[in-house]
């Protein structure tokens, strides 16, 4: 029962936001400040992340073929193919699960214990206009940078790690890459990256939106926001693999 | 100076638009702010081929295959992305072939040797079929063959069987069973004259023993014998030193004998002697013939005779 209680309350959320869509006036400046918060603040921290698994990535797969039967070309094939389709949306849409959904959670959490919203709303605000829009829609609007962001440090991190340890040179990781580079990967793991992007932001306005309970229930909608967004990130991978490959 | 959101939000998209854009260039192996240098070929099949195919020179890469297409025709257009700046001359050949054992296909340039074709052109489409497109072809062959012979063995090997289980087996086994019994048979007999070789052999020890001590006892006979053998083979020696200079003394007389020197020589080399004694004889014959016939003629002055 509660299970349906809550899809109907998300999905009554999301209905009073499309509605209100097109009300840009009245979030066009929430918008900016943020797109600026999710995307461009998370940038270092998303580089970082794929920096990292792309060289992890290039290591591991070149300590695991040791056969002389397999080109060396492979590893660079296997370190970007993955980034590109699964590694950097994925891993990016987890950092952001912590860093976005949190901060998102907290926020309108806050704002719901503390009657900001109460406020708003006796003042003539939409607050899901003022609120959730913009932060839904800073998060499918910024997460296609991020996922470049993310995809272009990896390749990098495999190239270095492949070039640090000597297990692969430049040469051989960009001819593997490009042999199993095709254009429809990128476009895959940009579709994934808006989905990625609304899944989190949404989840989190939702559980931030619906807080109740005073420091506590911040907190509370504070951990289902992170953990949903993570727990969802991961499904619709998954379902949007097993639908569009 | 402190930005505005909207300016960071324009710089952020710009620069991943950017990034973004040059890194889907570099990924496609194409420069990354001017069109590649593109060119055509047209192929009848393109088995094994795919976007991305390296183009290669002398084995270097120098491109990649940018799209394939199918014409009306049913040929295979290709378009390659290759980065030469000085273009390809006219003649240039497209020659699609493996590029490793497992079949994976490459496509290699032979530089023709005329003017340079220009951007967009078209390239002369060779398929070059490899080793393992030749096998998969012949595959049905091979499989019909290597099927044959599997058939043939099978039925080989159930003939064999066959004969093994009728009466074959029961040859093997009585063969296997009288070398068994042989065997036996050589060791009992064996076992039985273990004696009599043992015999035999104390035997033979004895015999060894006494003629040792035969010898034994008998050495200063045996040392006196020899010690006369030697004193006899010395006498030996000497004798036939002086048996050597007598023939050597013959063989002189020999030979002077042969030159017709002295005597003997004279008379065995010189036919005068011989010649007068047949002379000789010859008149004596006809001397003697002549008294017999004629005897008064000669004993006429005999005068003990006349008187008959």
């Amino acid at each position: 029962m509660q299970l349906f209680l809550e899809i109907g309350k998300y999905s009554r959320l999301l209905y009073e936001a499309i509605r209100s869509a097109t009300e840009f006036k009245t979030y066009r400046k929430n918008l900016f400040s943020e797109m600026v918060k999710t995307g461009t603040d998370s940038l270092g921290i998303v580089s970082v992340a794929g920096f990292f698994t792309g060289a992890v990535l290039t290591i591991q797969t070149s300590y695991q073929f040791t056969s002389a039967l397999i080109p060396k070309s492979t590893i660079g094939a296997i370190t970007s193919q993955s980034m590109i389709i699964e590694l950097a949306a994925v891993i990016s849409g987890l950092v952001l699960s912590g860093r976005v959904g949190a901060r998102i959670a907290t926020e309108l959490g806050n704002m719901r214990v503390s009657e900001q919203i109460d406020a708003l709303e006796s003042m003539g605000f939409n607050s899901v206009t003022f609120l959730v829009i913009p932060r839904v829609v800073a998060g499918i609007l910024t997460f296609p940078i991020i996922y470049i962001a993310a995809a272009i440090s990896g390749i990098t991190g495999g190239v270095l790690a492949g070039i640090m340890t000597g297990s692969v040179t430049v040469h051989e990781f960009m001819e593997g890459a490009r042999m199993f580079f095709f254009p429809w990967d990128v476009a895959f793991g940009i579709i994934k990256s808006f989905v990625f992007g609304f899944v989190i932001t949404s989840i989190s306005c939702y559980q931030g939106y619906f807080a109740s309970g005073g420091a506590e229930g911040v907190g509370h909608a504070t951990t289902r926001a992170t953990v949903l967004s993570c727990i969802y990130v991961l499904l619709s991978s998954f379902l949007l693999a097993a639908i569009l490959l | 100076m402190r930005l505005g959101n909207e300016l960071k939000i324009g710089i952020t998209i710009v620069v991943a638009v950017l990034v973004g854009f040059a890194g889907f260039r570099i990924m496609k192996d194409a420069p990354i702010f001017r069109l590649g240098t593109v060119y055509y070929v047209d192929y009848a099949k393109v088995d094994g081929l795919s976007v991305g195919t390296s183009v290669l020179v002398s084995g270097i890469k120098i491109g990649s295959v940018q799209s394939l297409r199918l014409m009306p025709s049913d040929s295979v257009r290709v378009a390659l992305s290759l980065n030469i700046p000085q273009g390809l001359p006219e003649g240039s050949v497209a020659v699609i072939r493996s590029v490793d054992l497992l079949g994976s296909k490459g496509i290699e340039i032979r530089r023709g040797s005329g003017s340079a074709i220009p951007y967009g052109g078209f390239l002369q489409g060779e398929f070059d079929e490899g080793l393992f497109s030749e096998l998969s072809e012949r595959g049905e062959e091979i499989t019909d063959n290597v099927t044959a012979s599997t058939e043939r063995l099978s039925s080989i090997l159930s003939e064999v069987e066959g004969m093994l289980r009728d009466g074959m087996r029961a040859d093997l086994e009585s063969g296997v069973g009288n070398l068994e019994r042989a065997t036996r048979q050589a060791d009992e007999l064996i076992a039985e004259s273990r004696r009599d070789i043992a015999a035999s052999l104390e035997n033979l020890n004895d015999l060894l023993a006494n003629l040792e001590a035969l010898t034994s006892e008998e050495r200063g006979e045996i040392q006196r014998t020899i010690a006369n053998l030697e004193v006899a083979s010395e006498d030996l020696r000497e004798m036939s030193g002086s048996l050597k200079t007598v023939s050597a003394e013959l063989s002189e007389i020999l030979q002077k004998v042969n030159q017709g020197e002295g005597t003997i020589g004279k008379m065995i080399n010189d036919p005068s002697l011989y010649n007068n004694l047949d002379t000789l004889t010859v008149n004596l014959n006809n001397l003697i013939k002549d008294i017999n016939e004629n005897p008064r003629h000669f004993l006429r002055h005999l005068r003990l005779i006349d008187v008959f």
